[in-house]
């Protein structure tokens, strides 16, 4: 339960051994790197020059592999020698790319083409069904001697927009068939004005289609004739699409191979961007995982041409490390919650642990039940073993944790008469309420406490001593809040209020003087001069709001936990209104009413007690002692990102 | 009263904004300056372009490096305005914005005609589509040519409406082309506008776009008739059957005027008789003075109305184009006066 330990390496080697290296042991390594002319102070530094020769074929390739679905995959040593490694005339690979993207643009024309056909000769024949019965050669239909017709198509909108106009000139329109803002029409008009009409047409993006030179013969013969052709149409598209898939079967293998390549290759032009080289030497620097190191500085060791030196990141000044979560299995899932606030910097505790404990055990709380806990479980454990969805672990712990309660509570799916409750039922004996929100608050309290504590481990940590001392969530705020709980506590367990003058002096008068002077204190314990501020004034007027304000904070924040309770009883409450309805309906509505009243239950109330444990644990938990600045940890790593 | 609040925090962004474009004193030093590094030295030092040109060395700066700015400069701006609106107002902007993704398209068709186009200038000019979810950015500035970079772009209204006039034996495709986007661009703003905003606004905003529609139709009839000698068929199959102050047989009578006197003779009866007054300067330039005054008016007098956002954007418009215009004059070696004749509203603009 921490966070992983870093070893800070730099890395030294012959300038013509890079590529090789870069290969074998930084990539997919467990290595994140760091500009190494931003952390290495060396005169005759240079950085690498961008190599951009690669970006075009690699986006070119991620297109074309919408087409293969190949996958990045991971080399051994030997594997890379044999496919990245081996020397290959670059414009191999563009050639092969641009023959690919030549027949998928080919392929796309054609089918283009075929299907275009086809719908020509479907709307001919639709032109054809109305004088189907005329026993008349089509071609002389065609070729008149004052007449001029044209069939073809055009965009609806454009053919509506100047239909008035279409009225004045001396041409008839006559619309044959529409689809998709398609308008299917044929038009006569005199022969010498036809250049004119024809290019009105066109400028409303007419195609024109010539139905002499498809059809020949009576109609009915023509449309028997069409209709043929259309058939053999549709057979060489399935023919077409069988080659073309024949063919990218074909290519797949060397694609795969080239691919693989480029993206390996383009990486180590990426890690070239952090490194820096002199004459003959590059440099590399960066972050490697503690547990990785040992194996990794093993395999250098053998290398007489690579030199490595490491340190630890304590003496490191000018980069902080990136931040890698370790923690056992059932804190896993919640790595998440911890992540979506900001991750742990270095010098931080991280909060996982507590957060699970804390998170899990209010979920219960809040909603406890035996049946739809259950449910919740499931779901969650589906989600993460068949999803992996970091998600679905938290739920198949908070459903478990809601199962227990719902012991606790005597609930099956909202109902109280199925099973005795171990310990109280929410809304049932005489001060159950109140026990329950008391409980609650006392759980709160508790809560605040162990954050006060992690903020007083984290600022030894940081040697802020200063802020561990005399902090609200130092030890002058755990001598007050926790002096102030532990009377209270005890004086409910009494009977009788304890208080004498050195508990006035401990918990009360030392921890206030503590917070209101905290600035000139810790100016005394951090050597910083001057103690006092210059503008005494100001000085205590902000202090007494701070304090002011502490104060009402403690308060506030402890009261807020009180929703803890409420929300059991919310629940209880919930379930109660749907099995009076099922008690108000018989049979098969009963049972209906209880699924949906269920499914609700479990949907909204789930959600929101979800919601409002995040909401406890981000601000009033988090707040006093959680920073989360840290740095995402970004190995370099051959994937499609 | 549900305007103000409604146009509030818009109107005061705007407001505010309006108080940054350059005045009056900024264009009587700019058209001083001798060549365009002074242009870019002087805007990166006095005006509210510093945030832009903050990174730009002014001593090593092309035209059209400045020019691809100062573009990217008015899609900020847009992006800006998005953050103070909601709901309608935003799909307002958005449909406004079409006219930038409309001028980005036909600059690439152009390009592509050219047969300049390539990898590095495509995505340049793509980012003024990055809007559009259904776009794959890098694979469309991967093409070669017209016909893959539309099937790149299907999906989005562009598609449909450039299709029927792509196929290569087109002689006139590209000239189809930008007519076609222009037609789409003012049929969509005459068929949204009343749809996305209340009466008032609508009101307004269709005011300015039906001018637009006047205008468009004027300008076509005017250069395809004159210079061109256009069958007069094929320029009604052109026009946009959006009348505002000019009427169709006003237009039609336009369409059989002998000659640009005539032309002008028929327009003067109409509320555009303007833009044939005085001799030395164009149609164009003319109807972009008179549009930018109708704006500035607007933004005066409704300022809790869509006018906030529309003029506003209109009138940064006309500062990037007086901006480019002056370089343009500084490049072509132009006199001081003859250059201020093409920096529009500079005579109604206070100093």
């Amino acid at each position: 339960m921490a966070i992983e330990q870093m070893k800070y390496v730099s890395i030294l080697g012959p300038v013509e051994l890079f590529q090789e290296f870069v290969l074998k042991h930084i990539i997919n390594s467990n290595v994140q790197l760091e500009p190494a002319h931003k952390t290495l102070n060396m005169p005759g530094l240079i950085p690498f020059d961008d190599d951009t020769s690669l970006d075009n074929l690699k986006k070119r390739m991620r297109i074309l592999n919408e087409k293969f679905h190949v996958d990045v995959k991971r080399y051994d040593e030997q594997a890379l020698e044999r496919e990245v490694l081996s020397p290959m005339e670059p414009h191999v690979i563009e050639s092969y790319i641009t023959e690919l993207e030549e027949r998928i643009i080919e392929h796309r024309k054609r089918i283009e083409h075929l299907k275009a056909d086809i719908q020509e000769r479907e709307k001919i024949i639709s032109q054809l069904m109305p004088i189907a019965g005329l026993k008349v050669d089509i071609d002389e239909m065609f070729h008149f001697a004052f007449m001029k017709f044209r069939f073809g198509y055009l965009p609806r909108e454009n053919f509506m927009k100047q239909k008035e106009y279409l009225v004045d000139m001396d041409v008839v329109t006559v619309p044959v068939a529409e689809e998709n803002e398609t308008l299917w029409l044929a038009y006569f008009m005199p022969d010498s004005v036809s250049p004119v009409i024809d290019n009105v047409f066109s400028a409303l993006g007419f195609t024109r289609v010539r139905i002499s030179d498809k059809v020949k013969g009576t109609p009915e013969s023509s449309i028997e004739a069409l209709k043929g052709e259309i058939q053999v149409l549709q057979s060489r598209i399935d023919e077409e699409e069988k080659a073309f898939s024949r063919y990218l079967e074909e290519k797949k293998s060397n694609f795969d191979k080239y691919y693989q390549r480029v993206l390996y290759l383009s990486k180590v032009h990426e890690v070239k961007k952090f490194s820096s080289h002199t004459q003959g030497t590059f440099f590399l620097v960066g972050w490697i995982p503690l547990k990785d190191y040992k194996t990794f500085a093993a395999k250098l060791e053998t290398m007489r041409e690579i030199m490595l030196s490491s340190e630890d990141p304590d003496c490191v000044a000018k980069v902080t490390p990136p931040t890698v979560m370790k923690n056992k299995s059932i804190f896993k899932p919640f790595e998440s919650l911890v992540t979506m606030y900001g991750l742990p910097s270095p010098t931080e505790m991280d909060p996982t642990p507590l957060l699970t404990l804390t998170y899990i055990l209010m979920f219960g709380f809040m909603f406890g039940d035996v049946g739809q806990g259950a449910i919740i479980a499931l779901i969650g454990l589906y989600l993460y073993k068949a999803r992996k969805s970091a998600l679905g672990g938290v739920m198949f712990y908070v459903g478990i944790s809601s199962t227990i309660f719902g012991f606790v509570y005597g609930s099956v799916f909202g109902s109280e008469e199925i099973i005795q409750p171990i310990w109280i039922s929410p809304l049932h004996g005489k001060d159950t309420i109140n026990t329950l929100l008391y409980l609650a608050v006392g759980y709160g309290v508790l809560v605040n406490l162990v954050a006060i504590i992690a903020n007083m481990i984290n600022n030894t940590r940081m040697r802020r001593w200063g802020k561990l001392l005399f902090d609200k969530n130092g030890l002058a705020g755990l001598l007050f809040y926790g002096g102030l709980a532990l009377v209270a506590g005890l004086s409910l367990l009494k009977g009788e209020l304890l208080f004498s003058g050195l508990v006035l002096v401990v918990v009360i008068i030392l921890p206030t003087l503590m917070i209101f002077f905290k600035e000139p204190l810790e100016h005394l314990v951090m050597k910083k001069r001057p103690i006092f501020p210059n503008e005494k004034g100001i000085f205590i007027v902000e202090s007494f709001f701070e304090l002011f304000e502490t104060l009402l904070s403690f308060f506030s924040g402890t009261v807020s936990f009180a929703r803890v309770g409420a929300f059991a009883l919310n629940h209880a409450g919930l379930s109660l209104a749907v099995w009076t309805l099922y008690h108000m309906m018989e049979g098969i509505g009963g049972l209906f009413i209880v699924i949906i009243g269920n499914a609700i239950t479990i949907g909204l109330e789930g959600l929101i007690v979800g919601i409002q444990c995040m909401r406890l644990e981000y601000y009033e938990i988090f707040g006093r002692f959680y920073i989360g600045e840290g740095r995402e940890f970004k190995p370099v790593r051959v994937t499609e990102d | 009263m549900l305007s103000t609040i409604k146009y509030g925090a818009l109107s005061g962004k705007t407001r505010a904004m309006f108080g940054r474009l350059l005045k009056r004193e900024h264009y009587e030093e700019l058209v001083h300056k001798k060549s365009v590094n002074e242009v870019v030295s002087f805007l990166k030092n006095n005006t509210h372009y510093r945030i832009i040109l903050s990174e730009v060395d002014e001593n090593n700066i092309h035209r059209g490096q400045l020019e691809n700015l100062l573009k990217h400069d008015l899609v900020k701006d847009y992006e800006k305005l998005l953050r103070f609106t909601h709901g309608d107002i935003n799909k307002f902007i958005d449909l406004l914005y079409v006219k930038i993704e409309i001028e980005s398209l036909k600059l690439i068709f152009r390009v592509f005609e050219a047969g300049h186009a390539d990898e590095a200038f495509l995505e340049d000019s793509l980012l003024f589509l990055s809007n559009h979810d259904k776009l794959n950015i890098p694979k469309l500035a991967l093409s070669r040519n017209i016909e893959e970079f539309l099937q790149g772009l299907k999906g989005t209204d562009y598609y449909d409406v450039l299709k029927p006039f792509s196929s290569e034996d087109n002689k006139r495709r590209l000239f189809s082309m930008e007519m076609a986007l222009d037609l789409y661009y003012l049929r969509t703003e005459d068929s949204l506008f009343k749809k996305m905003l209340s009466p008032k606004d609508a009101a307004i905003a269709l005011d300015f776009a039906h001018i637009e529609c006047d205008i468009f139709n004027i300008f076509w009839v005017y250069r395809s008739k004159i210079f061109y000698k256009v069958d007069a068929e094929v320029i009604k199959s052109y026009i946009l059957p959006i009348f505002h102050k000019i009427k169709r047989s006003t237009l039609e009578e336009l369409i059989n005027a002998k000659d640009s006197e005539e032309f002008a003779a028929i327009l003067s009866r109409t509320p555009y008789r303007f833009l044939f007054d005085g001799q030395d300067i164009s149609m164009e330039h003319r109807y972009s003075e008179f549009i930018y005054r109708l704006h500035k008016k607007k933004f005066r007098q409704d300022p809790f109305s869509v006018s906030c956002v529309l003029s506003f954007l209109r009138m940064k418009e006309v500062e990037l184009a007086n901006i480019i215009s002056i370089i343009e004059g500084i490049r072509y070696k132009l006199p001081e006066e003859s250059i201020k004749k093409y920096i529009i509203g500079l005579n109604s603009m206070n100093s």
